[in-house]
């Protein structure tokens, strides 16, 4: 067994008082940028699912503990300059009012740690848990909103062109539906964005887990996109299908909710199949 | 030996970055609003007469959050031109709230002919403005727009350089002082060129008198 194994490097008084003391200055320094980050998440229903993403990145980690059995842990250089670097960016963008590199900095120093207690070969073993965690990150706005408007004009061209395959009179106006006795808009929340940052989180898990080939594992996130286009389609059409011929509103309520957890569903569904092809393409 | 070495690195580096986050070193402060309000900065404009105001809901200044606004028509005479601005006093607030591609197609209208340029001179500025401009068409209705996003003393056509913009000017001790400004004129019947020409008319008698409120420290 080599020297320097998990079990001898940090099971001592030593390295256990180290990574304490290193975890309480982290929480010290970065905890106003977590609790910018957790009010986001809690007041925002395209990143609710960042809750799950710092668990998902340490099962991860745990589920190769045999294999870390087995490594030498080392310490890193790289991993100090890496954690210094994000100390000095956090500062910069703390005085430069940039929110989105405050979280930038707050999970890199969390990897510069990792890396320096660790060393690089185990790190680059656990890259993809430790990169992970990178997607707790919100969108910025301006990029969101840069995203989210092309969205929301497929979604509505579609629909409506879906709308006049069945016999529906509907006229749209940029992203207003004009139904006979109703005027549905199509918002952003029903651009796909919401669906496309869940779907490309669960996405990568999956190809993560399933899949070995890096090209397939790209191609199963690049999947979300087309189909979190196609379920909001299908939203927003059920929605026009549910005003015109049965006079009932899904636009908001339960039956908003139900409908939206019906598609992701379906989204799910669509995901889990690619990823089955994909594997069976692996083979 | 490397082993202190890295763990003491990274706790010094933590423990000076905590203390400086949590010093007033990098606090700026509450921005105090200005003394005076747009409206009443910009009730007069140089050749442009008011005619009429148009205030925002109430759901929308939620929505928007604006420390302050402008919106009003004015006239030279010849030509009516619609200005908007959206103020906010510190860069907390900057978003993509104001982007028009996030607020035009969602109430219906049609966006066409989008362009950004560098070239609308005012005088007395030795920078040219940045801006961008697009139509807008809902039913027979053709509006021509010029806007631009304010971040202090510098234009620029998107939302993102702004962002960068103001965090430049933050860093470099100036205000923070941002507004999305938007110049707009119905254009049916008319040449896009001329309309185009009224409102760069308009932006140069607007913006000296703009700029000197945004910059000013002692209004």
């Amino acid at each position: 067994m080599p020297s320097n194994t998990l079990s001898k490097t940090y099971l001592n008084p030593t390295a256990l008082l180290s990574i304490v003391a290193i975890a309480a200055l982290y929480i010290y320094a970065f905890f106003p940028v977590w609790r910018s980050l957790i009010n986001t998440w809690s007041n925002s229903e395209d990143y609710s699912h960042a809750f799950f993403i710092l668990p998902i990145s340490v099962y991860l980690i745990w589920a190769k503990k045999e294999e870390l059995a087995e490594m030498t842990f080392n310490r890193s250089v790289i991993g100090c300059l890496i954690v210094l670097f994000s100390c000095f960016l956090y500062l910069f963008a703390l005085a430069a009012g940039v929110t989105t590199i405050a979280s930038f900095s707050a999970i890199l120093c969390l990897v510069g740690a990792f890396l320096a207690i660790t060393g690089i070969r185990v790190s680059v073993k656990l890259m993809f848990p430790l990169l992970y965690l990178f997607l707790m990150i919100p969108i910025p706005s301006q990029l969101y909103f840069a995203a989210t408007t092309p969205l929301q004009l497929i979604v509505s061209k579609v629909t409506v062109s879906l709308a006049f395959l069945m016999d529906i009179p509907i006229y749209r106006e940029g992203n207003v539906l004009h139904l006979p006795e109703r005027t549905l808009q199509v918002v952003a929340a029903c651009s796909g964005m919401r669906s496309l940052i869940s779907l490309a989180t669960l996405s990568l898990l999956f190809g993560y887990l399933t899949l070995k080939s890096n090209t397939l594992r790209t191609i199963l996130v690049g999947l979300s996109l087309p189909v979190a286009i196609f379920i909001n389609i299908i939203r927003v059409s059920i929605m026009v299908l549910g005003f015109y011929y049965f006079d009932y509103d899904l636009t908001e309520g339960n039956p908003h909710t139900y409908l939206g957890m019906a598609v992701f569903a379906l989204a799910i569904a669509l995901m889990l199949l690619s990823q089955k092809i994909l594997t069976r393409i692996e083979r | 030996m490397k082993s202190k070495f890295v763990v003491l690195t990274i706790c010094l580096s933590l423990a000076a970055c905590g203390y400086l986050v949590h010093s007033e070193t990098l606090e700026h402060g509450e921005v105090a609003p200005k003394q005076v309000t747009l409206d009443e900065y910009l009730h007069t404009i140089p050749n442009w007469k008011n005619v009429q105001d148009h205030p925002l809901l109430d759901v929308i200044l939620e929505e928007l959050k604006l420390d302050d606004y402008i919106h009003r028509t004015f006239t030279n005479g010849e030509d009516m031109v619609r200005l908007y601005v959206g103020y906010y006093y510190s860069s907390k607030k900057v978003g993509a709230a104001h982007d028009p591609m996030v607020c035009f197609p969602g109430q219906g209208w049609e966006v066409n002919n989008r362009s950004q340029g560098s070239d609308l001179r005012v005088v007395g500025r030795e920078e040219s403005l940045s801006y961008s401009t697009m139509t807008v068409k809902l039913g027979e209705t053709i509006e021509l727009l010029v806007y631009w996003f304010q971040a202090y003393d510098q234009t620029t056509d998107n939302t993102f350089s702004q962002k960068m913009k103001l965090a430049g000017s933050k860093l470099m001790g100036n205000g923070e002082d941002n507004a999305f400004v938007r110049i707009s004129m119905p254009c049916s019947s008319r040449d896009l060129g001329e309309c185009k020409n009224i409102l760069f008319d308009f932006a140069g008698d607007f913006y000296p008198r703009f700029y000197d409120f945004v910059t000013s420290d002692s209004l």
